[in-house]
């Protein structure tokens, strides 16, 4: 509640370049998210969120510049985006953890080339501009502030969404998969089909967080959608926590507004992220959202040292 | 037939070196059960230090390679030490993110320190191509390959007839028993870390005179190298060094027949089909785990 309000107050406190990053922090929030209910619940890996999220922004832009309404665009990019996910997640989802890991980092891979090349459709390596401003009927967002609160209102949906997706049995489904699997299977739940709908619903998170991007700076090149992307996504839902839904929010934040803060040192920033991921694998294995109860386990053990 | 034997030995010659990077991902998987997302990093590593050493610092050959291999032996070590060696007892996935935070960092080392140029590396025996029965073929290949089998060989040898290799062995089999044996089990560990940056590094030397030194190399030589690796089965030696042939050769054909545009595209393409059909490799049987 307190930071939902904070959040809703922040445009007025802070200079609009500020709150491009806190636009753009929320956009890949809801990327990662959609990561997070992939990779936290399913306990797989995917390094190919950048190529999905690619895909819907490319999606996005060549439908609007068509002419497209904006909400339309919206959802063609993330269904498509989606069944993208689908068609990928086919035969890659046969493979598990690190094999996984591997094919959609070949994906993305595979997908940049093919952002760079086929000119025709994305404009090639400088990428395709001109992508007209987001409006819903007759409300306009053209300016930062008002696409602030779209985005913001969309992950707060999204959130929603993803926190009654959890509770459901499709939820509790996937968490037992990521348990233990065979166990789960000899329950009767399908493993495969169930991980296959989680990387769709993580795919069309993907598109519609490109979609959203893609109206951002109304311009769009094949370098923000590379496997070093992906890697980042990657970074921030590990950084924020795969357990719980939450992380991918809070993780994105971190890494935006650190990355914010890290600018002036321009190539070196990657290796402080690269650092902060080592380090949170090895002392915060459970990341940021992990950390009160880190915190509260190190106090049991200071208590009881105390008194013994 | 004399373009398609060039293609052949060029095919093998790149082959070469994505099979020493495999036989790193294998010895790492298989001793340290870690699937090292940083390994192709360890190619760009022996790249940039034989560059140092070999050109800036005017080395001869035989210096420059002792100084890359011990460079590499060294950062292994140091690497394993500070960022692999307090996850052991973690899940492997742990492992495999924090081999991704390596990767982020030792890029951009590379990358700063290069100022991202790219370098080109003066080749060992030449460049001009001498005709041998009619077959044109660039002296600089054979290098490479005789100098990866040469390695292989070595590798192969060392793992089979030394105390030391033996032990590793017995450690990737069951290391609890190993540790009972009386070796040191996180010694063996940090050592097959080294050498498989050996491995990856030296890759990385011979590959430099083909192509052009450039930081970000290692990203795509190190999957590259992974997908030869589940070629043959993860794992698995002798898979790792055929499927890195078996892909220099797919790549050569493709890119002089198909598209050299879109050859990595089809490489990749190649790994998901392989992985939807056979999820741990070609040469390993899928088997249920235990619960």
């Amino acid at each position: 509640m307190i930071v939902c309000l904070i959040l809703a107050a922040l445009p007025w406190t802070i200079n609009p370049f500020r709150i491009r990053v806190f636009t753009l922090g929320g956009i890949y929030a809801i990327a990662t998210t959609g990561l997070t209910l992939f990779m936290g619940f399913t306990g797989q890996i995917s390094i190919g969120q950048a190529a999905f999220f690619g895909i819907g922004a490319y999606t996005s832009a060549i439908l609007s510049k068509a002419g497209l309404p904006f909400v339309l665009s919206l959802f063609a990019s993330g269904f498509i985006t989606a069944l993208c996910g689908v068609v990928i997640g086919f035969p890659c989802l046969r493979a598990r953890t690190f094999y996984l890991a591997m094919a959609t980092l070949a994906f993305n891979l595979s997908m940049t080339i093919i952002f760079k090349n086929w000119t025709s459709l994305t404009g090639g390596v400088s990428g395709t501009g001109g992508i007209p401003a987001a409006a819903i009927g007759p409300f306009l967002f053209d300016g930062i502030i008002s696409y602030y609160y779209l985005v913001w209102i969309i992950m707060a949906m999204v959130l929603f969404l993803s926190h009654r997706l959890t509770r459901s049995y499709f939820g509790l489904a996937l968490r037992a998969i990521g348990d233990n699997e065979t166990a789960a299977e000899s329950l009767g739940v399908k493993a495969y089909m169930f991980r296959l709908i989680s990387f769709l619903v993580c795919s069309f998170l993907a598109g519609i967080a490109g979609s959203l991007y893609a109206h951002l700076d109304r311009v769009i090149a094949p370098e923000n959608f590379t496997a070093e992307e992906s890697i980042i996504f990657l970074s921030m839902a590990v950084i924020g926590g795969l357990k719980s839904i939450y992380g991918g929010l809070i993780g994105a934040m971190v890494f935006t507004l650190i990355g914010e803060q890290l600018r002036a040192l321009e190539r070196a920033q990657v290796i402080v992220v690269g650092g902060l991921l080592i380090f949170l694998v090895i002392f915060l294995p459970r990341g940021i959202v992990g950390f009160p109860e880190k915190l509260k386990r190190i106090r049991m053990v200071l208590r009881g040292k105390s008194s013994s | 037939m004399e373009t398609i034997i060039q293609q052949i030995v060029f095919g093998v010659t790149v082959g070469a070196t994505y099979s020493l990077v495999a036989l790193g991902f294998s010895m790492q998987f298989r001793a340290m059960n870690l699937l090292n997302f940083a390994h192709g990093e360890s190619f760009t590593m022996g790249a940039f230090i034989g560059l140092l050493s070999h050109v800036f610092l005017g080395l001869p050959l035989l210096l420059s390679w002792m100084v890359t291999m011990a460079a590499c032996g060294i950062i292994g070590i140091i690497i394993e030490f500070v960022a692999i060696r307090p996850l052991y007892k973690a899940p492997p996935l742990n492992l495999f993110i924090c081999s991704i935070g390596l990767a982020m960092i030792l890029r951009q080392v590379w990358n700063i320190l290069s100022g991202a140029v790219a370098y080109k590396f003066p080749p060992t025996l030449g460049e001009t191509p001498v005709s041998i029965v009619g077959i044109s073929i660039v002296p600089e290949q054979f290098w490479v390959i005789g100098m990866a089998v040469l390695l292989m060989f070595g590798v192969e040898q060392f793992l089979k007839r030394t105390k030391t290799g033996k032990a590793m062995r017995a450690v990737a089999q069951d290391p609890y028993t190993a540790s009972l044996m009386g070796i040191s089990v996180l010694r063996m560990k940090s050592l097959v870390y080294a050498v498989s940056t050996m491995l990856g590094g030296a890759a990385g030397m011979l590959f430099a005179p083909l192509a052009y030194v450039t930081f970000d190399m290692g990203l795509w030589n190190g999957i590259k190298g992974f997908i030869c690796a589940i070629f043959g089965g993860i794992g698995s030696i002798p898979g790792a060094i055929l499927g890195g042939f078996v892909l220099g050769l797919i790549e050569q054909f493709n890119s002089s027949y198909i598209s050299s545009l879109y050859k990595d595209v089809i490489s990749f393409s190649i790994l998901i089909i392989v992985i939807a059909l056979r999820p741990k490799g070609l040469l390993i049987r899928p088997g249920r785990e235990k619960v």
